[in-house]
């Protein structure tokens, strides 16, 4: 509970100080604006710095053996000072669109580092909420052993049941309709946005064979309706876990590309500048 | 899995992921990996679950091979080791694969070739100028004619006309960096309130536009062309130099005091204003402070003109007096109505400035020259006091010639009569010709010999009073009067322009007093807070410096005056 109070206090601080650095950065633009003529230098230098420090965002989790800021304190600080680069970066374009190629690539990979930063932090603030709500506790990686596990329960459970019903009906349904959705992860995307429409179906379905089984076998069917919800859940965690690593692929990637970039737009703008502009 | 907080039930504590492996076992997605896992070069390390070991017990010479697999792993199985003492459990070889980092890392590595790639592809070849274009030029840096003569310097788009790195090599890229970012874009420049100073680049501009590379031989750090002149900003017409780039040195305190301390060391004749040939342009005297004036917006602190500060005063030697023309009674109504401006002052031709006053076209219908009222048609040469000496001198063949072109008389007695009545009539009034002719020159209409010369006939025809009734005419003894020859100013703002007829909506009234001026030495050109009322922020009519100035002047071209023109 500490932690939290400890958490909100600092956010409270962070906003305070990104709304401060905003209008002070606003403020100061507006004056240096008419008298420095080399401020598009100085804003694009800015930006540079603040793009590195971000970046080292990434080299410090690479790191945890160094006595750096601990890297939570890290993750809240990267999330507002891109925030405050996003600023950074449109007062270097004076607020217009570049028309050309380069600069507008340039751009594009600017804004789709921030877009997929400020998308990812809406992930993880809402996905890990979702998590808990749904309850359970599920490392990614052991997701395919736990599937596993549950997909040998259900076997175990379908063909024990055989001998003493003497009828392969909860077999066959089995093989048809349920072998599948054990064996991989299933239903990807209602998952994602929270629907629980394709395991109530198969719930449907399995209540339709109620009528064609005898007494024995609809203990084997309780508990494998209690085997789907448990896959279920699997899923979903392995959905959201993979959402919440996947944006990811975006935003590191695109972040290097960018950087790439960037040193090249420094060196070309300084070589045609020309000594002037 | 579980519900809540609970681990699995098949949760396997001893088990210990590692996420930041680069690679894991094939079979880890069909739920059973092996537990040795991939080597961390990515290769699979499976070969049987166990090293079986020989055991032999006193008394034996064989000895047994025991299965050793950890008990967390099973323990010993049941069937132990093969005779030959390998052991029985061959784990099944896989393809490992990588994990979810390593192939974050991957797809980084290969977002950073393709950068790397696009870069070198884009950069390298000649899709550089369309690629590195920041944006379409002005409509006077492209088009076919650019090209034109960009195909000289190495051809392309013509980026080469104004970079002379446009065809340069890696090398020559990374170089011309290196040196502007040590030079002209060093950081202790950037933070500083200089303008650009000259570069390649502006060598480049001058190449084309020679004559502009002039400012003013004061200015102490030149300035770059790019600074107001801003390209690559769309097709069309360049764009408008906005006012910061003029308030970069006008603005600041101590580039203008640092150019008033040049000026105080250059020869006056450097710093005179130069009109354009045959523009007589008002030359307003300067005083000592009028360089330091700080101006950062026209609105705001912009002094007043120099022309009509306190103490100028207009030199045109010719007297006229607007007040007299434009409301006084003794002037009969031309036309039915008075005298207004626009019988004066018309507009040139690109409706700008108003045509030069000439007695010609402006006085003579009005301010005749004739002398003998009982001869209209004698008339006083105008423009040369020569000529007029001469013509009094010479009257009676300028009767005769009279007589005879313009009222007809043939005969030669008549001629002679009647050349002989005028000279007599003129004797009366006028008792010798030395008399007449220091009345034509001198006389003022108030003082002189007589007051008048020629009386007033006609609508609205003043009498002839005498030269003197105009201008400024100075005895020489025997030789020829001098009259001072009028120098009504063309110009009146050297350093700024003027369009008279984006202002015709106005009166002139509005901004020239010329019915209360009664001398030609008054100035009545409206004052700066009179232009303000509409060229200012609660009018809300442009203000720009650009508006009213031309930043490029005329280089001194001669002499001294040459060398002191601010080089690259």
């Amino acid at each position: 509970m500490r932690m939290i109070h400890r958490f909100a206090f600092r956010r409270a601080c962070l906003w305070a100080a990104l709304g401060l650095a905003s209008v002070g950065t606003l403020v100061a633009f507006g004056r240096l604006n008419a008298t420095r003529p080399h401020l598009v230098y100085l804003t694009g230098w800015f930006l540079l710095g603040l793009m590195l420090y971000l970046t080292a965002f990434n080299a410090r989790k690479k790191l945890p053996f160094l006595p750096l800021i601990p890297a939570r304190i890290w993750l809240q600080l990267h999330l507002y000072v891109g925030l405050f680069t996003g600023l950074v970066f449109l007062l270097h374009l004076r607020w217009q669109w570049p028309q050309g190629w380069f600069e507008a690539t340039l751009a594009l990979m600017f804004g789709g580092v921030t877009l997929s930063g400020v998308f990812g932090w809406w992930l993880s603030r809402t996905l890990p909420r979702r998590l808990t709500t749904a309850g359970g506790e599920v490392p990614y990686e052991r997701i395919p052993v736990i599937r596993r596990s549950l997909q040998l329960q259900a076997e175990k459970l379908v063909l024990g049941g055989i001998l003493p019903a003497n009828a392969s009906t909860l077999a066959d349904f089995y093989v048809a309709r349920l072998a599948d959705f054990f064996s991989r992860p299933a239903n990807f995307q209602a998952h994602l946005v929270g629907s629980q429409r394709p395991l109530n179906q198969l719930l449907g379905q399995i209540a339709e064979i109620d009528r064609f089984i005898n007494a024995s076998e609809k203990k084997t069917v309780a508990e494998l309706n209690e085997l789907v919800r448990q896959k279920d859940m699997l899923d979903f965690h392995r959905a959201v876990q993979l959402t919440m690593k996947g944006w990811l692929f975006v935003h590191i990637p695109l972040t290097y590309g960018l950087l790439v970039f960037s040193v090249a737009h420094v060196v070309i703008i300084y070589s045609f500048s020309g000594g002037a502009r | 899995m579980s519900i809540g907080r609970v681990p699995p039930p098949d949760f396997d504590e001893n088990r210990y992921e590692r996420p930041n492996q680069n690679w894991i076992c094939g079979h880890a997605c069909t739920g059973c990996p092996c537990r040795i896992g991939p080597s961390p070069a990515g290769e699979c390390r499976a070969t049987t679950e166990c090293t079986p070991v020989l055991t032999t017990k006193e008394g034996e010479t064989k000895g047994t091979w025991k299965c050793t697999r950890p008990k967390e792993w099973g323990g010993a199985c049941p069937t132990g080791p093969n005779p030959d003492g390998t052991c029985c459990k061959t784990i099944p070889k896989c393809q490992p694969v990588r994990s979810l980092r390593a192939r974050r890392g991957l797809v980084t590595r290969v977002v950073i070739a393709l950068a790397v790639a696009v870069l070198l592809i884009a950069l390298g070849g000649n899709l550089r100028e369309g690629f590195i274009n920041p944006a379409p030029l002005s409509r006077a840096h492209s088009g076919p004619e650019f090209v034109h003569l960009a195909a000289k310097q190495g051809g392309g788009q013509g980026c080469v006309m104004c970079h002379e790195e446009a065809k340069a090599g890696w090398g020559g890229l990374a170089r011309s960096a290196v040196e502007a970012a040590t030079v002209s874009l060093s950081f202790s420049r950037l933070a500083g309130t200089q303008p650009k100073d000259f570069s390649r680049m502006d060598a480049s501009c001058l190449s084309c536009h020679e004559p502009q590379g002039f400012h003013h031989p004061a200015v102490v750090h030149a300035t770059a062309c790019s600074t107001c002149h801003v390209e690559h900003q769309g097709a069309g017409p360049m764009l408008r130099v906005v006012d910061r780039e003029c308030a970069a040195c006008h603005g600041d305190r101590g580039a203008m005091a640092a150019a008033a301390k040049k000026a105080r060391t250059l020869p006056a004749a450097v710093l005179a204003d130069r009109p354009a040939p045959g523009v007589i342009a008002f030359v307003a005297k300067r005083t000592p402070e009028d360089p330091v004036h700080v101006v950062t917006g026209f609105s705001k602190d912009h002094p007043e003109f120099r022309a009509v500060r306190p103490g100028q005063t207009d030199a045109n030697p010719l007297k006229f007096n607007h007040k007299l023309h434009l409301s006084s009674e003794l002037i009969p109504p031309v036309g039915g109505r008075a005298l207004n401006c626009a019988d004066c002052h018309r507009p040139d031709a690109a409706g700008a400035f108003m045509q030069r006053i000439t007695f010609e076209a402006n006085c003579r219908s009005c301010h005749s020259l004739n002398f003998d009222e009982r001869n209209p048609g004698m008339t006083l040469p105008h423009g040369d006091a020569a000529f007029a000496r001469a013509y009094l001198r010479n009257l009676p063949m300028e009767y005769a010639d009279h007589a005879t072109r313009t009222l007809g008389i043939a005969n030669r007695r008549d001629v002679a009569a009647f050349v002989e009545q005028q000279i007599n009539s003129l004797r009366e009034r006028n008792r010798t010709g030395e008399d007449l002719e220091r009345a034509a020159f001198f006389n003022d209409g108030k003082t002189g010999p007589a007051a008048g010369i020629a009386g007033r006939t006609g609508e609205a025809r003043a009498r002839f009073a005498g030269c003197a009734y105009c201008h400024t005419v100075t005895p020489r003894g025997d030789a020829v009067p001098e009259i001072a020859v009028p120098q009504t100013p063309d110009r009146w703002f050297l350093h700024a322009t003027f369009h008279h007829g984006k202002h015709a909506a106005m009166a002139c009234a509005e901004c020239h007093d010329a019915a209360g001026s009664q001398q030609t030495a008054d100035i009545i050109l409206p004052k700066q807070q009179s232009c303000v009322q509409c060229h200012g922020p609660k009018a809300g009519v442009a203000e720009s410096c650009s508006t009213c100035h031309h930043y490029h002047n005329p280089p001194p071209t001669t002499g001294r005056a040459a060398r002191l023109t601010p080089g690259p």
